[in-house]
């Protein structure tokens, strides 16, 4: 492929590189906690979150896999990106707002406090694998990538991304990853849309491409059930329920980004967006590349791709110029890098708050936000170690990816049986966790396929269920977690304030630190600021503004640059103090301008949150 | 049992539509039972315009994909039926 690589081609592809280690540094100054490190801060609109988090979900495998398939099974390769929705009222209503509330930074904090001690490690031990191990095979993909782009060897591709993703991660966190994962977005949809314009046009325009898909290619569901690696049944319960659920519930990285918002009623506008509008769009993107090779070859395209060369690269070989390439390799390593720098971020958070923060506990936050940025590197380090060792065996990636796969299903079914059912016990939860996945990793033998079988709706057993044994791995834990709650004694509601749909109204009433204000939220038009000798958490505001965003004293406010297209980064979360007579301007600690990262000359706007 | 549903639904369905009503079906029990338990938690403060806002797009989303879908596989293949 490094033939096919001109002088502008890596002109582009430096500039790519240069951008994104500039705009995370830059942002990374915001930096000065761990909330900012882990959450940015918990102060960003919902469209900057919405749009940072497609590059997130387009992964480092998604422009070839998602060619490849689309090429082999036309647009029905987009329903990956399409059938998320089932979940959203579980996500929304539920989920999120007990995160959010309950100010829960990581997965396994959330299963000690629902749960208990040792459910926590449980589930700590398996998220720590999977994310180190996820960031060693993300590491892989993108120097394998490189290897083939410009002939790198796979090692020094691993280390160079890992130095330039650390060069950001390091200063700026969640911060750097927000606002570079933001600009690789951009890149990610451009090119993509570009790449279909230009396949369009190659084939010569829609109705050439459109009659050069066979007809079962133009259907937007695959086969019911079959082939084994890809039918409709598998992509509903194996992706549809369980993968979507999995993905956002208990995606540390997705987690973190969600936490980043202002407020939950952004978090959810930021949620409705991504999936109805934008998923769909980044489905287009990172398959058309396999729908134009399908009309190519109608055409009389000469070689019909081989998978050892992946049908997006031949097909990009061919519709592309100079230039227009290095964008569409710079696309490939946003979606790579971007995903990567998520994933190093959400270790970081898992090692300082469930492991860091249990050994040595009671420092101060500088102390934690030093500790986290050392995290981000030992994760990347970790990361790279297991380059090598993926290369060396790919049976072990494969295994990696099997493992986690199939104890899935028991993972979320605790979690959403923690979060529906306040009856569901400690011990239910321990024993239905570990059981339930000992009993869905047995099924891989042949003998016991005959369990999955009754539930297979006809799936041949040709790939072992690769998707059915995620719906035995539900209904089994599903089984024991009520059979053992049945027979356990639950703790009382009040020991779970915030932490299952029952209590949610507490969790809002603890996170507010006193009864919500159920008014509608308002937002003020720009006025000014000044300083004074108020308590640095607190905002006085004018009597008449008060009157008019129906603020009362003690409630959550969110002071923010009037600048809406900053996206919240100049902003801040504070309560509201007694009302003062002095028109049009707010009043503010010093403190808290400087976290807001406010000008003093530049007008602000107040609104209500809570 | 559930194979002989499978082969008897495809026998009168095609693929998509089979697909389509599966998917509708079961994914909407699924929606739909979960908006019911959460809404009947409380987790949603219906006075507040912003929170039936929430409820009323959830609803809409819903029918928006399975309409989309609907009116895809019917121009492509015509009404249900093999």
């Amino acid at each position: 492929m490094s033939d096919s690589l001109h002088t502008l081609d890596y002109t582009v592809i430096i500039l790519y590189f240069a951008a994104i280690v500039a705009c995370g540094i830059y942002f990374g100054r915001y930096t000065k906690s761990t909330a900012d490190f882990f959450f940015g801060g918990q102060r960003f609109v919902w469209w900057l979150i919405a749009a940072s988090c497609i590059a997130t979900l387009v992964g480092s495998y998604s422009f070839i896999n998602y060619s490849d398939l689309g090429y082999d099974s036309g647009l029905a390769s987009m329903t990956y990106y399409t059938n998320d929705w089932f979940i959203m009222p579980l996500f929304l209503l539920g989920w999120f707002p007990i995160i959010y509330f309950n100010r829960i930074s990581t997965i396994p904090e959330y299963f000690e406090r629902r749960f208990d001690r040792r459910t926590r490690f449980m589930v700590l031990i398996l998220i720590v694998l999977y994310l180190v191990g996820y960031i060693g095979m993300n590491l892989q993909t993108i120097a394998v990538v490189l290897n083939r782009v410009v002939g790198m060897p796979v090692m020094v591709g691993a280390v160079i991304v890992a130095i330039i993703s650390l060069a950001y991660m390091h200063s700026g966190g969640q911060m750097s990853v927000l606002m570079t994962d933001l600009f690789q977005s951009m890149i990610l949809l451009v090119a993509g849309i570009g790449i279909f314009v230009l396949g369009i046009h190659h084939v010569g325009g829609w109705d050439a491409f459109w009659n050069g898909l066979p007809a079962t290619h133009k259907v937007p569901f695959p086969q019911f059930n079959e082939p084994a690696n890809f039918h409709f049944i598998g992509t509903f319960w194996g992706d549809a329920l369980s993968g979507t659920v999995a993905f956002f519930f208990i995606n540390q990285g997705i987690i973190l980004r969600f936490l980043s918002v202002k407020s939950v009623h952004d978090g959810r506008k930021a949620m409705i967006v991504m999936v109805l509008v934008l998923m769909p769009i980044a489905a287009i993107v990172v398959s058309n590349g396999g729908w134009v090779g399908k009309a190519m070859e109608t055409y009389g395209w000469p070689e019909a791709p081989e998978k050892a060369k992946s049908v997006f690269v031949m097909v990009m070989q061919v519709i592309t110029q100079p230039g227009v390439f290095g964008l569409v390799i710079a696309a490939l390593l946003a979606a790579l890098m971007s995903t990567l720098d998520t994933l190093i971020n959400a270790v970081s958070a898992v090692g300082v708050n469930d492991i860091w923060k249990t050994v040595v506990p009671g420092k101060d936050d500088k102390y934690y936000l030093h500790a986290a940025r050392l995290a981000a590197v030992g994760a990347t380090l970790l990361g790279l170690v297991l380059v090598p060792i993926f290369e060396l065996d790919d049976q072990i990636y494969t295994a990696h990816s099997k493992f986690f796969t199939t104890i899935l299903p028991s993972l979320i079914v605790v979690l959403l049986m923690g979060v529906l059912w306040s009856r569901f016990t400690s011990a239910a939860a321990f024993w239905a966790l570990l059981l339930g996945s000992l009993l869905t990793l047995v099924t891989h033998h042949k003998s016991l396929y005959f369990l999955i079988e009754p539930l297979a709706h006809g799936v041949p057993p040709d790939k072992g269920y690769i998707y059915m044994r995620g719906l035995f791995g539900t209904l089994v834990t599903v089984a024991l977690g009520v059979g053992i709650t049945l027979f356990t004694k639950p703790r009382p509601k009040s020991d779970l304030p915030g932490l299952c749909i029952a209590t949610l109204s507490e969790g809002m009433r603890l996170f507010k630190g006193g009864e919500p204000n159920r008014s509608e939220p308002k937002t003020s038009s720009p006025v000014q600021f000044r300083t004074d000798a108020i308590d640095a958490d607190r905002v006085r505001l004018p009597v008449e503004l008060m009157d008019e965003l129906s603020i009362q004293e003690g409630d959550l406010i969110y002071v923010s640059d009037a600048r809406r297209w900053l996206g919240g980064l100049r902003s801040v979360h504070l309560k509201a103090d007694a009302p003062h007579q002095e028109a049009g301007v707010v009043i503010l600690h010093d403190e808290a301008v400087d976290r807001a990262n406010f000008s003093l000359e530049l007008p602000v706007r107040v609104e209500k949150i809570l | 049992m559930i194979d002989q549903f499978v082969v008897f639904v495809r026998s009168i369905l095609s693929d998509n539509w089979f697909a389509w009503f599966y998917q509708y079906l079961f994914g909407g029990l699924f929606f739909f039972g979960s908006l019911w338990v959460t809404l009947r938690a409380g987790t949603v403060y219906k006075r507040l315009r912003a929170d039936r806002w929430i409820i009323w797009v959830l609803v809409v989303g819903f029918f928006l994909f399975a309409g989309i879908h609907l009116i895809w596989i019917f121009s492509v293949e015509g009404p249900p039926g093999k």
